[in-house]
């Protein structure tokens, strides 16, 4: 190992920090850092200042070219006319004495409002005092003080809720501090001042008890929280308390007690004595368990209560744990994808002029906003790069050194924990690795033997590799093998499994072997699918516990919980899951299942995402299309801003190269990774 | 065998005239900008072009697909903002005002037509002026202390420390790129970038400036 010398300490770090250096020094300098807390201090210090430099300097450049024409132009042209521009600054200064005159007056309707509230409080104190004293000493009752108005915390559907719980007269549709609000037969919504949304389920009964603050009494009420200075929290009868920030989650009350769910976001319920985070993706039991649990399902119960329609940066915080790359996600997502197609969300990189085509994994991304994709250098070596968009100015950067041996066709995954797995094709050594974006370094890495074809992860973290003949179950925390499980003359399993609700998995061979295994990774079934060639998507989950199964040459086939094989097409068929047991298909001629339109060229589809917003995104070699998706209809509608895509135009894309993240789409080609919003 | 990272730059064009944004006007709103204007002060029109020629720019790429026809419309829509200013009725909403004229100027590009399209069919058609984008961020300059401490700090420093900070985080260039550019060595290249962040790290800190939080970004839906 070098040594470094502490001369050298400012510009080494200052390197480091941007990413100038390779190879030993590298090392050399995170050893250091790992070793030394005065040079972990300076790393810390520059990073910081750094990245709020960059930050700043990022979005406050100009063109001083076009400053200049602008300028020469403009002091070219005859000036305003002065009565005109001077009336026209009259009125202007007139308007603003105006809005800073309604500004002060609303400040002082608040400063009062403020002190009616200490007034009131004050005065409910005395009341309280001078009743007791009344109860305790028989004396004679005082003449009641008047109430003052309490504060309003926001608007409810007046249509299906209704306040009640104090004689507060408040405008029809405003709840305030201290009602009770009840729904009634159907769902209410309501729209606090702070931004944050709430839907109460029926006969749910919510208590306002502050800004921000909430008691839930009955029911379930699912809410989404907009980011502010002070947590939401929404206290519980058994005394805990459920605190988030900037996050959708729900809390239900169930008979054996509360259960608080998360779509998305960071949530922690607590009491004096007991604690609990959940992440998305995840459940608080009564007992303060963590539990997986599927963020579709939560939503499916809220039909009235779209997915935020402002995607700000600071919800990329939201860690929903997987985000395309694992069958029963793959494809799908509670997120909110892009809003609209803007150039300048554009990254991409260049193809190299040595790479051949199709080197390149589809990316993952977990919603924190990083994107991951593991490229395949040669033969021998790959390399994990990472995209960072909640940086202050996103650059691909790589993670660690590179890998020896080569990535695979599927792409890596993240687990609940976020870490980012991935599996490589190696003759010896670890196949498996896990790289922890958080410390920024190989968590562990486990030898299975023989080479990594594909990766799938359980929600309970179980990482399933397939590998070529068999399935090994490993462990997200160590990577130690929990369980494998080795067919008779398998030898061509290519495809990830799949894991179903209850838990079983389902693994596929190119051959037409269909297995299902226990939890445990014994074996429930085997049928064969004898039209099958060249299986290589994952199998589909079916809601009942059937699979659907599609092989690039062989059609589709559809088995039920039972084995018995239903239906059957052949032709070219891919597929992806858009949850609720529907199934999206693309063919040839590039027409998902109902779709009213078709997409451009006739390319087969090579991938497909379902957003939380629920518009569909299809993937054909052309670009992609996005298509409104109603699950409930089970249709796909018309097609919409076809040509707003027409920039993904660098490559072709690659099979399953589509991920969502909250306002964004990732879509992986031939050529690179391109981000848009 | 090709083992670099990505390319570590944005994948977009690059101008080599790009520069901080450090007027005097750091601390004016639109609004007082605009009034300024109004009474004759080109230099807060200035302002007002350096803030928004972002956005405007991307604005109109994002309609012509043309980043060539897209600097000409930008530059069409100031001149067209600056004939129009006494007619503003919200200066603190300039910004979403100057995007209604560059989809304007866009669209009569797009469609070859020189007379100029009016609001009012422009709205019958769909196009309504855009409330804040993120290229539109600026427009809460005001409440962003912190930016303009930085900008502060970035304008009070010598030309050639500023002129290193430009290239790396606005040009995005690596070291041996800016050794090219200014005709030094790498390693002191890394010094004095080095040199010139902690200066400000120093200042700032002077300043008591908290820490900026999350990049805030706001679209419209």
């Amino acid at each position: 190992m070098m040594v470094l010398r502490e001369d050298e300490r400012d510009l080494l770090l200052s390197m480091y920090v941007d990413g100038e250096l390779e190879g030993e020094q590298r090392a050399a300098v995170e050893q250091r850092l790992a070793s030394d807390p005065a040079w972990q201090a300076d790393y810390e210090a520059l990073r910081a200042a750094t990245q709020r430099i960059s930050r700043v300097v990022e979005s406050n450049w100009h063109d001083e070219a076009m400053t200049q024409k602008v300028r020469e132009r403009v002091a070219a042209r005859p000036a305003p006319s002065t009565a005109t521009a001077a009336a026209a600054a009259k009125r202007l200064k007139a308007a603003d004495t105006q809005t800073r005159q309604a500004r002060i007056r609303a400040e002082a309707r608040a400063q009062r409002v403020r002190w009616l509230g200490w007034f009131a409080a004050a005065a409910a104190m005395l009341l309280f005092a001078i009743s007791l004293s009344f109860v305790l000493g028989g004396g004679t009752p005082q003449t009641p003080v008047a109430q003052a108005p309490a504060a309003p915390l926001g608007r409810y559907d007046a249509k299906a809720a209704q306040v009640s719980g104090t004689d507060l007269k408040m405008e029809r549709g405003v709840w305030a501090v201290g009602q009770r609000l009840q729904a009634g037969e159907t769902q209410a919504w309501v729209a606090l001042d702070d931004g944050s949304r709430l839907w109460l389920s029926p006969h749910g009964v919510l208590e306002g008890l502050a800004s921000r603050s909430v008691k839930l009494l009955q029911g379930r009420v699912l809410i989404q929280v907009a980011p502010g200075r002070e947590r939401f929290s929404v206290a519980l009868e058994d005394g805990s308390t459920v605190e988030a920030l900037g996050t959708r989650f729900e809390v239900a009350l169930a008979e054996n007690g509360p259960f608080v769910r998360v779509v998305e976001g960071h949530v922690r319920r607590h009491t004096d004595a007991r604690s609990a985070e959940a992440r998305g993706g995840q459940e608080i039991d009564p007992g303060f368990e963590v539990k997986p649990v599927d963020p579709r399902a939560v939503g499916a119960r809220w039909p009235d209560a779209a997915p935020s329609e402002q995607s700000t940066a600071s919800a990329l915080a939201a860690p929903w744990s997987q985000v395309g790359g694992s069958p029963g996600h793959d494809g799908v997502s509670p997120l909110p994808g892009p809003l609209a197609l803007a150039a300048d969300a554009f990254y991409a990189y260049p193809k190299s002029e040595s790479a051949e085509a199709g080197q390149y994994a589809p990316a993952v991304a977990d919603a924190r906003g990083r994107i991951f994709i593991l490229r395949r250098a040669d033969t021998e070596r790959s390399r994990l790069f990472r995209l960072d968009l909640n940086a202050a100015r996103p650059a691909w950067e790589p993670c660690g050194d590179a890998i020896h041996g080569h990535g695979q066709h599927h792409p890596p995954v993240v687990t609940p924990r976020g870490l980012v797995v991935l599996g490589v094709s190696k003759m010896t050594g670890s196949n498996v690795i896990a790289w922890d974006p958080e410390t920024e370094r190989v968590a562990w890495s486990a030898d299975v033997g023989s080479s990594v074809y594909a990766l799938a992860c359980a929600p309970d973290g179980t990482l399933l590799a397939s590998t070529f003949q068999r399935v090994a179950a490993l462990d997200e925390r160590d990577g130690r093998e929990r369980w494998s499980y080795a067919a008779e003359g398998v030898t061509d399993l290519q495809a990830p499994a799949c894991v179903l609700s209850d838990g079983q998995i389902v693994v596929a061979t190119r051959a037409g072997r269909v297995v299902r295994l226990s939890p445990d990774g014994k074996l429930v079934r085997e049928v064969r699918w004898s039209a099958a060639q060249g299986l290589f998507w994952p199998p589909v989950a079916r809601t009942d516990g059937g699979v659907w199964l599609s092989a690039p040459d062989g059609g589709l086939a559809n088995w039920g919980p039972d084995g018995k094989l239903e239906a059957s097409t052949d032709g070219s068929v891919s597929t992806w899951p858009l949850g609720n047991g529907v199934l999206a298909l693309g063919n040839r001629l590039g027409l998902p299942k109902g779709a009213a339109a078709s997409l451009r060229g006739t390319s087969a589809v090579t991938a497909m995402a379902l957003d939380g917003r629920g518009y569909l995104y299809a993937g054909a070699h052309a670009g992609v299309t996005r298509f409104k998706f109603d699950p409930a209809q089970d249709r796909a509608g018309e097609t919409l801003a076809e040509d707003a895509f027409s920039l993904v135009q660098q490559g072709e894309i690659v099979r399953g190269g589509i991920a969502i993240l909250p306002g964004r789409l990732v879509v992986t080609t031939t050529e690179g990774v391109q981000v848009f919003k | 065998m090709d083992d670099r990272p990505f390319d570590r730059k944005v994948y977009k064009v690059r101008a080599t005239t790009r520069r901080l944004r450090v007027g005097p006007y750091l601390r004016s709103n639109d609004g007082e900008l605009v009034v300024k204007c109004l009474e004759g002060d080109l230099d807060a029109f200035n302002e007002l072009v350096e803030r928004y020629q972002n956005a405007a720019r991307n604005r109109a790429v994002a309609i012509v697909r043309d980043f060539q026809a897209a600097e000409d419309i930008t530059q069409e829509a100031f001149v067209k903002a600056y004939d129009s200013i006494p007619q503003i009725d919200n200066p603190d909403r300039f910004g979403a005002w100057l995007m209604t004229i560059v989809q304007r100027t866009a669209l009569d590009h797009l469609r070859g037509k020189k007379e100029t399209m009016s609001l009012e069919s422009m709205k019958e058609q769909g196009f309504e002026a855009q409330r804040q984008t993120r290229g539109l961020q600026i427009e809460k300059l005001e409440d962003r202390e912190d930016d303009v401490q930085v900008l502060e700090a970035l304008r009070d420093l010598r030309d050639d420390y500023r002129e290193i900070i430009e290239l790396k985080h606005i040009e995005g260039l690596s070291y041996k790129e800016i050794a090219d550019r200014l005709g030094m060595t790498v390693s002191a290249v890394g010094e004095k970038l080095s040199r010139v962040r902690k200066m400000l790290e120093r200042k700032l800190t002077k300043h008591q400036v908290p820490q900026a939080g999350a990049i805030e970004e706001s679209e419209a839906p």
